[in-house]
């Protein structure tokens, strides 16, 4: 009896659990099904209204006509560049910096820590003109590898904050004792902490992505010449030149869309891998 | 070995030679700059085509042209005449408001006798000059002529047998029989959008206010606090109440997606609009000139707008060439041409040039030429900058009602005299000469 | 005598560690901060002389009520998030974690996609959902046989900064989700494993056994949460410009308003340094008292 009763509850538990997890991806989904559903509309059934019934479809016209109106290839590989100049920039910057503040002592450690945490809080329109003059003194104006580096300079309070709380929640005691059997500080970093470090890793990897990808304001302040635009700006651009043809504009979007979505369904494998390894760890 | 010398040297000789320009003296090429904020479509591709015709017919200049959206334009302009390299010519809009304080800083270059050595006040429509211009000082060419007009759905004006409307008063009548009819009256919303905002409130005020007024204001940092304006926010509030305008008018609407559906009788929008019209809708549209009320002395004044203006910087090395450029693009029928048939919008050259243009086309033409109607630079073109925003505000507020006539003209008189204190109104503009 | 030296060791290998990172913010951040505090003490439009005001627009600030507006707006959006996004963030995770559910890659992948795309987009469509004319909202409202048509979210003063705040909510929730996933993952599940064999039910388990391992993690999120909606910009932009009537205006718009539309470079650089304080103040008093972790 008590056996039975138990397992109808977690039955239940179960069912609703899924009801919830169900619900929540509808709830996530709905504007993306818009944008997908808009984009197949032709221009005139479009204007009727985003959540209308379409009467007519043009499922491809569209992507051909956002994709080259839109010249998306060029600015694809420009965004790209970008990202993975920032990203790997603050990997390296913020893996080495907050293991110093998680597993380290020194003097003055807490006031740097928070001098490079003010990095995050000061909105980026404050320091957008006097960014224009260093820039331009260190030639990186209007060029995709000064955007990179100074979204590194930038960004890096977040990462920092990120892999700092991560070491903490590894144990002093691994470190230690490699200390002990002789390792050098250089050794411990890498043969003892880097192997451990993979699933903050890849949800640090895709944060900054994002965070590059969609970038608007620096590329809207600091790129001059249209080949060089990446790609939120250059949808940006597209919108304003054809602000009621919803369906070209859904078309643009899903276009600028997808590639982020299969850069993070590719690393969701990695993703999982890494984090089975730091499950069995424990 | 030295009959091989000879020869390579006397290769390399005769490839050098053949270089354009090497030994021969070449010609100096000029380089101008240009920032434009035409990013796409029609006015980008007319910009190109201008801009290659241009090189062909002068190939000692080279035009290099970057275009940029309007904000990061401005932004950029601003650090880039900080530190030195702004580019020769800027196409931006030129009211006081934006380009204001750059003058009084000494960074665009005073027009005048550019205007006088190529003539443009014969060719040009006044607007081009009077526009980007105070205390004596012009500092742009305007271009991109626009005008604000009332469009009606002419099929559904037929039907309700409604002709056009003379007056306010009498479009305030048609608007009635078109709502008990079932149709929707006005396309316009006033919401978060400035341009919606400015555009609806200048029309509807230069419909009450006679030229004399408007001079008043414009020029000489009048009061807000007259007749004419209340009763023309006393409109805007009637035509609020009794529902002319969409549901929810404060909420960002798609003007455009409800005058093409068809369903909409009234417009109040200007002939950048003739473009999308023609394409993509199937019922006839008329365009009127926008009533002036029966209370205005001198009938109203119809509302014109320079879309854009050259300015040239004046630490440019290469003003000439900048004239040169800019009298091209310009003044020539060629490219106005260009301008009209290409670009989709109405240049300013007023000498005659072929161009075909739709019918809704030919009838802006018509209306800007028109000597009877009061053409004049509308409110977007002179205000200052608190003004400015004001107004780009005050539609939305008037829709929800955080403004009523009295708040009204107190919050614009308001506006209007922080922009007297930082000298930003034509009024008050002066320059260190 | 080994000790000492590894000791030394060290602190200077925990100096080294941070030379890049100190490195990009000097370059790229931290010069044209003391640029900007420059700014904040002059009466300046960015492009005529300028004149030396000290403290003066600090004080107007304080006496500006829209900035004070823009404030609790910003509170207001803050609280939100953290209700709309964090806290379901970090149940999904939670539930997500446990071995026992299935599809846990699938729900993963999509409940992050609202974060990868950026606010103009979104913006966008959440705006189409919300019109009182044509909108999702009215559509859904109606089929419920209510008067879609009477909600106006994004153009009701009262409504306006909650249709906002949803929108945020809804980017929100699958970013925490992932950095919660990371921490869960990294709990001990014996410990858990132990509580239970000891009487304690789910909610015990959870609350006294795994939550406070993931405790660094979760000061991290509030702080960065609480940071990240002071500096929102893009949604509110696309969505209401700051409207109706100031009624969706925040700290980074005022900002961006008083420098860049009302030429008024020093006022907006006196804001946006006000703002960093603030939450340079917040984060360290939070870290000092709330968020006090065991080192």
């Amino acid at each position: 009896m008590k056996m039975r009763s138990q397992k109808t509850n977690r039955l239940i538990t179960r069912i609703l659990i899924y009801l919830v997890l169900i619900l929540a991806l509808v709830y996530t989904l709905i504007p993306f099904a818009t944008i997908l559903l808009t984009s197949f509309r032709t221009a005139k059934d479009a204007v009727r209204g985003p959540f209308t019934w379409p009467k007519d479809w043009n499922i491809v016209g569209n992507y051909i006509e956002a994709w080259e109106m839109g010249q998306f290839s060029r600015y694809m590989l420009n965004s790209l560049y970008m990202m993975v100049l920032t990203v790997v920039g603050t990997l390296v910057v913020a893996t080495l910096a907050g293991y110093s503040f998680a597993k380290f002592r020194y003097p003055g450690k807490n006031a740097i820590y928070y001098i490079l945490l003010i990095g995050m809080m000061i909105p980026f329109q404050s320091i957008m003109l006097p960014l224009y003059f260093t820039l331009k003194s260190m030639g990186l104006l209007n060029s995709l590898s000064g955007i990179g580096l100074l979204m590194i300079g930038t960004g890096e309070g977040f990462a920092i904050m990120m892999m700092r709380s991560f070491f903490i929640g590894i144990p002093d005691s691994i470190i230690e004792s490699a200390r002990l059997d002789g390792c050098s500080e250089i050794q411990v970093l890498v043969r003892v902490v880097l192997p451990n470090t993979f699933p903050a890793w890849t949800s640090l990897v895709v944060i900054t992505a994002m965070g590059s990808w969609n970038n608007l304001l620096a590329p809207m302040m600091y790129i001059f010449s249209q080949d060089k635009y990446p790609v939120p700006y250059a949808l940006y651009a597209f919108q304003s030149a054809h602000t009621t043809d919803y369906q070209l504009l859904a078309a643009g979007m899903m276009i600028s869309i997808v590639p982020i979505i299969i850069v993070y369904v590719m690393f969701q494998s990695s993703f999982q891998n890494g984090l089975m390894a730091g499950a069995v760890k424990g | 070995m030295k009959k091989r010398t000879i020869a390579i040297l006397m290769t390399a000789a005769m490839t050098a030679s053949m270089l354009p320009g090497t030994f021969a003296g070449a010609e100096e090429q000029t380089t101008i700059t240009i920032w434009d904020t035409f990013i796409d479509g029609t006015l980008g591709a007319a910009m190109s085509d201008i801009v290659a015709a241009f090189e062909e017919a002068n190939p000692d200049v080279k035009v290099e042209r970057v275009p940029k959206e309007l904000t990061a334009l401005s932004e950029t302009l601003k650090a880039a005449f900080m530190a030195g390299d702004a580019p020769d010519i800027v196409y931006l809009e030129a009211g006081i408001g934006t380009a204001g304080n750059y003058v009084q800083a000494g960074y665009y270059e005073d027009l005048t006798a550019a205007y006088e050595e190529y003539g443009w006040k014969d060719s040009l429509m006044s607007a081009c000059w009077e526009i980007p211009s105070a205390d004596n000082f012009i500092w742009g060419v305007g271009n991109e002529m626009e005008t604000m007009s009332l469009y009606v759905n002419q099929d559904i004006f037929d039907e309700l047998g409604l002709d056009q409307p003379k007056t306010v008063e009498e479009l305030t009548a048609d608007m009635q029989v078109i709502k008990d009819a079932g149709y929707q009256v006005l396309a316009n919303t006033l919401d978060s959008s400035w341009s919606n905002n400015m555009n609806f409130i200048g029309t509807l005020l230069y419909a009450y206010m006679t030229q004399e007024e408007i001079g008043d204001v414009m020029n000489n940092d009048g009061s807000w606090d007259k007749e004419s304006v209340r009763r023309a926010v006393a409109c805007i509030t009637d035509w609020l109440d009794k529902g002319y305008f969409p549901e929810h008018p404060e909420v960002d609407g798609d003007q455009e997606q409800m005058y093409f559906s068809g369903n909409t009788a009234c417009w109040v929008t200007g002939n950048w609009e003739v473009g999308n019209i023609t394409e993509r809708t199937e019922f006839k549209t008329s365009i009127y000139p926008f009533p002036g009320s029966e209370t205005c002395a001198d009938g109203g004044s119809q509302v014109n707008f320079a879309g854009g203006a050259y300015l040239v910087y004046s630490g440019s090395e290469a003003k000439d060439a900048a004239y040169r450029f800019i009298d091209f693009s310009i003044s020539n029928p060629d490219t106005a041409k260009t301008w009209a048939e290409v670009g989709g919008t109405m240049p300013p050259y007023t000498k005659e040039y072929e161009v075909e243009l739709s019918d809704l086309a030919e009838r802006v033409v018509e209306l800007l030429g028109d000597e009877t109607l009061q053409n004049t630079a509308g409110i977007n073109m002179w205000l200052g900058t608190n003004a400015f925003d004001f107004f780009s505000e005050a539609g939305q507020k008037l829709a929800i009602g955080a403004l009523d006539e009295d708040s009204f003209v107190a919050e614009a008189d308001a506006a209007k005299n922080k922009d007297v204190e930082t000298g930003l109104t034509k009024g008050s503009f002066k320059i260190n000469r | 005598m080994r000790k000492k030296s590894l000791y030394r060791n060290q602190i200077i290998m925990g100096y080294v560690l941070l030379i890049p990172a100190v490195l990009f913010f000097a370059v790229f951040f931290g010069y044209s901060l003391v640029q900007a505090i420059h700014y904040s003490m002059l009466d300046w439009d960015g492009v005529t002389k300028a004149a030396f005001v000290g403290l003066g627009n600090y004080r107007e600030l304080f006496t500006d009520p829209v900035f004070w507006k823009a404030f609790v707006n910003n509170i207001f959006y803050t609280i939100g998030i953290l209700a709309f996004g964090v806290l379901p963030g970090l149940a999904l995770a939670y539930i997500l974690s446990r071995p026992y559910i299935k599809g846990r890659t699938l729900f993963r992948s999509v409940y992050f996609f609202p974060r990868i795309i950026s606010a103009v987009v979104y913006g966008a469509v959440w705006k189409w959902m919300y019109d009182p004319r044509n909108g999702l909202l009215r559509l859904i409202i109606n089929l419920f046989g209510g008067d879609g048509g009477g909600f106006a979210i994004t153009g009701n003063v009262k409504t306006a900064m909650l249709g906002i705040t949803i929108t945020g909510g809804w980017t929100y929730f699958g970013f925490c989700m992932v950095i919660f996933i990371a921490a869960f993952m990294g709990t001990n599940m014996e410990l858990e494993e132990a509580a239970k064999l000891d009487g304690a039910n789910n909610w015990q388990t959870f609350h006294r056994v795994t939550l406070p391992q993931i405790r660094p993690v979760i000061n991290m999120v509030l702080v960065y949460t609480v940071i990240d909606c002071f500096k929102v910009y893009d949604l509110v932009l696309v969505m209401t410009s700051g409207g109706p009537n100031d009624a969706t205006q925040i700290m980074t718009y005022y900002i961006y308003k008083q420098a860049f539309t009302f030429n008024r470079f020093g006022y907006g650089s006196a804001a946006a340094i006000v703002l960093g304080i603030f939450m340079v103040a917040f984060t360290v008093i939070y870290n000092a008292t709330l968020g006090k972790e065991e080192l």
